[in-house]
């Protein structure tokens, strides 16, 4: 299963050095070039030459596509997002984000939506992250926002009945 | 051609508030240098922060994502989400994103 992480999801895994977790949750991670703009290539230096991630552009085809369908439902998304979903269907991908209106267009085009909730979970199914690092991490990315401090008590309780 | 074109400057008239004004007077004064350079100066640092004020006013108005309201603010994502901090503004996440369906997998 191949999984395309939008820029804040990319940053989030980043910033906490967790980028690491893709591999191993993912068959296969690729980003859009457009992120290089903001993120520092070589971050991406060791999963490149690990094997699991790729960074390319996706076709204009597909970008002109993402634009129709922001025409259509009248969300209007940066390059970065629109190249992260353009990829997800150019490689029937999985979106990897929060934001409420990428996972609004992400929906209209039937594509998979995950965040960073369900990329704990797999990698901690995969014994790639401890439970207690799990909720350390999640802590700190959603802090005290009520609606997801709720969401995280739901998956805290979900992991300690999973033990 | 003005030299102040020639270095990626343009010549502009705005109409200002005359207490501003005598602000920035005094405050050239006091720094010895031109009022132009204190306007100058002051909209740079001024312009910045009125462009994310528009880009969360937009961001909360709906219909824009968070990448998109960091390219009207002019600011990198990681940037324009530490300014929505500072302004109290927390992004908006999908909330029907369920992990029920990868727990129970």
């Amino acid at each position: 299963m191949i999984a395309i992480p939008d820029m804040q999801i990319a940053i989030l895994l980043l910033k906490h050095n967790k980028f690491g977790l893709l591999n191993d949750s993912y068959e296969k991670i690729i980003i859009p070039t457009a992120y290089i703009t903001e993120i520092t290539g070589g971050n991406f230096d060791t999963p490149i030459s690990e094997g699991w991630l790729e960074i390319y552009d996706p076709d204009l085809e597909n970008m002109m596509h993402i634009d129709r369908i922001e025409s259509k439902t009248g969300i209007k998304l940066s390059v970065c997002e629109e190249s992260c979903v353009a990829l997800a269907i150019q490689n029937k991908a999985i979106v990897l984000a929060e934001d409420r209106e990428i996972n609004t267009v992400t929906k209209y085009l039937e594509l998979k939506v995950e965040g960073i909730s369900q990329i704990i979970i797999r990698a901690y199914k995969s014994n790639r992250i401890s439970k207690e690092d799990s909720v350390r991490f999640l802590r700190e990315i959603y802090g005290s926002v009520s609606p997801i401090i709720t969401r995280y008590i739901n998956l805290e309780e979900q992991l300690i009945k999973s033990l | 051609m003005y030299q102040s074109q020639m270095f990626g400057n343009s010549r502009v008239s705005i109409s200002i508030p005359n207490d501003l004004l005598r602000d920035v007077t005094e405050l050239a004064r006091q720094k010895k240098t031109s009022r132009s350079i204190i306007l100058n100066e002051s909209t740079q640092l001024g312009f910045r922060e009125v462009a994310v004020r528009f880009a969360i006013e937009e961001y909360q108005r709906g219909h824009i994502s968070v990448g998109r309201a960091a390219e009207i603010s002019g600011l990198g994502l990681a940037e324009f989400m530490e300014e929505m901090k500072k302004h109290g503004i927390t992004p908006r996440y999908d909330e029907e994103s369920s992990t029920k369906e990868i727990v129970d997998e």
